[in-house]
């Protein structure tokens, strides 16, 4: 699991790279509210780790009831 | 003058002065120098993480990169997130568990430990102080620019404020001096933010259109990816290189010793990586954009020549002028250099550890030194990495060193980064092939970057370069994982099982 989640984030990472360097008017495309698709991929790819890795952590700070 | 800067200035120096002298009184065992006696919270070695991770360059230079190149910058910032995430899911437990004082202990609980001490020692160095050398030439820079003070003269105050604080408070020192960085930066960085979200009335969309307007409209590289230039490889190259280089930098993969047990180095990880993320996110989205629609185009900001004033590295400095007037412009550069200062601490640390601890202590005394002798060899190699790096600081004034950036990096995700991941995740991997491995990466990474225009055409002066990508890392990464596993499968079986080096 935890080499499915690294993998699927370094995935979408090399997606945002690649798109930039061989089709990059995909990524200016207008999107939701006012952003591009490359302004979203950006957001989500700072969101979606973050709320990843506070539940990966979460579970086993309360089964440990230690806080550091 | 700005009196402002200069008060923040003498601040910061005497605030990180006063926490040194409270960690010296702390620091007594080689574990209190390494790794500050393994005590340090998660939560506190996240903020220590987060800001030994972001040095003046986040800051300063990717802020920068949106103001010259756009969207592209949105690589660099990424990569720093994804970086974490490796780091959380696949090696924070085995780090903490494995490791002592440095990543190194890590590699010889399955090899051979002196050749694999000599090798990865070396590495650690070169990228370290490469790293280094990067941060002292332009905190020098910055610091004559912010403050007036002569380039000399600003860095040797940094080369021995960084020895003063290594070498009496270790990795105590350096803790919170990195954890006081980066709640200044977190704190400067979202009064920015939200100062220049002010200066538009809070109307998102007006600023964004300020900045279209002044960079090409639908084909602003705000917008249209581009900027940066890159093909394919090249973006891969830098992408990987970014990554994997993030994730074998000895001053960060040492920073997770310095937590009592796995599940903190979890947490620490998080924190790290959400801290790191919020900063990429208020950069990304609004100080750059901010920056391109006050300052692009603005004549009171630009010299005779047509340049930014100081440089394109000092657009946030600038910002923090127009958005807040002279009292917050000398506070975000304050902001600046304690940045600095957290950084080239770590990475002293860093280097001072792989000689005393890899060097003299593993491969030299064979493990017999005493740990008073290990923390003086230390102490010792803090004050002559200190020597050093005024000396490179003045050597290297006013030339272009961006690229000793990606090169440091390439250097430590073509060497540190295979052996480190290998041992932790592939039986197989034996000594031979180990050290085969991580002299073809370093040697390929190296030929590479000599070859590739930045520094054949750059800094030689010759027409065209011989190899033609900038970025090596993507292939001199491959060249390591190949000869590391090729030699290895030649060679047999000859590596041990993990097993655990605390008894914690």
């Amino acid at each position: 699991m935890q080499w499915l989640t690294a993998g699927m984030f370094l995935a979408l990472f090399l997606v945002l790279v690649l798109t930039i360097a061989l089709a990059p008017e995909i990524l200016a495309g207008a999107w939701l509210g006012g952003l591009t698709r490359g302004h979203w991929l950006v957001l989500a790819l700072h969101v979606l780790p973050v709320i990843s890795a506070w539940l990966y952590v979460r579970p086993r700070v309360q089964d440990s009831g230690d806080e550091s | 003058m700005n009196w402002v800067a200069i008060g923040c200035f003498l601040g910061v120096i005497s605030l990180t002065l006063l926490i040194t002298y409270f960690a010296a009184r702390r620091t007594r065992t080689a574990a209190d120098f390494y790794v500050a006696g393994g005590n340090i919270g998660g939560v506190q070695n996240g903020f220590a993480i987060a800001g030994d991770f972001m040095s003046a360059a986040t800051l300063l230079g990717t802020t920068a990169m949106i103001f010259t190149a756009g969207f592209d910058a949105s690589i660099y910032l990424v990569a720093s997130v994804v970086a974490f995430v490796f780091f959380l899911f696949l090696m924070t437990d085995k780090l903490r568990e494995l490791g002592r004082y440095t990543f190194v202990d890590i590699l010889v609980t399955r090899l051979e430990e002196r050749p694999i001490r000599i090798l990865a020692a070396c590495t650690s160095l070169i990228s370290a102080l490469m790293y280094l050398m990067v941060q002292v030439v332009g905190a020098g820079a910055l610091i004559q620019i912010l403050f007036g003070i002569d380039y000399t003269l600003a860095v040797i105050i940094v080369s021995v404020l960084m020895v003063t604080y290594v070498s009496l408070g270790g990795m105590l020192a350096t803790t919170w001096v990195q954890i006081t960085k980066a709640i200044l930066l977190l704190g400067g960085i979202t009064a920015l933010g939200l100062l220049a979200l002010v200066h538009f009335d809070f109307h998102f969309a007006a600023m964004y259109d300020a900045a279209l307007a002044k960079s090409g409209g639908e084909t602003s590289s705000l917008l249209l990816p581009g900027g940066l230039g890159l093909d394919s490889l090249a973006a891969l190259s830098l992408a990987l290189g970014l990554v994997f280089g993030l994730l074998g930098s000895p001053h960060l993969l040492m920073r997770f010793f310095t937590v009592p047990d796995a599940l903190a180095a979890r947490k620490s990880a998080a924190v790290a990586m959400t801290a790191v993320a919020f900063v990429n996110l208020v950069i990304f989205f609004v100080v750059g954009v901010a920056t391109v629609a006050l300052i692009k185009g603005n004549a009171a900001f630009y010299d005779a020549s047509g340049i930014v004033q100081g440089g394109a590295n000092m657009v946030a400095v600038h910002l923090a002028r127009i958005v807040g007037g002279d009292v917050f412009y000398g506070i975000m550069a304050a902001v600046a250099f304690a940045t600095i200062l957290a950084v080239v601490a770590g990475l002293t640390l860093a280097s001072a550890s792989a000689v005393s601890h890899d060097l003299y202590a593993g491969v030299w005394r064979r493990g017999e030194a005493s740990e008073k002798d290990e923390v003086r060899v230390s102490r010792i190699a803090t004050v002559v990495v200190g020597f050093f790096v005024i000396l490179l600081g003045l050597a290297f004034e006013g030339q272009n060193v961006a690229f000793l950036v990606s090169l440091a990096l390439s250097v430590a995700a073509s060497t540190n980064f295979p052996m480190l991941i290998l041992t932790m995740y592939w039986p197989g991997l034996t000594t031979k092939g180990a050290i085969w491995g991580g002299l073809a990466g370093l040697t390929s990474n190296l030929a590479l970057m000599v070859l590739g225009p930045a520094v054949w055409v750059d800094v030689l002066g010759n027409a065209n370069p011989i190899f033609p990508s900038a970025y090596p890392a993507l292939y001199s990464i491959f060249v390591a994982f190949a000869f590391m596993i090729g030699v290895s499968k030649l060679t047999g079986d000859q590596s041990r099982p993990l097993a655990s080096v605390r008894s914690s």
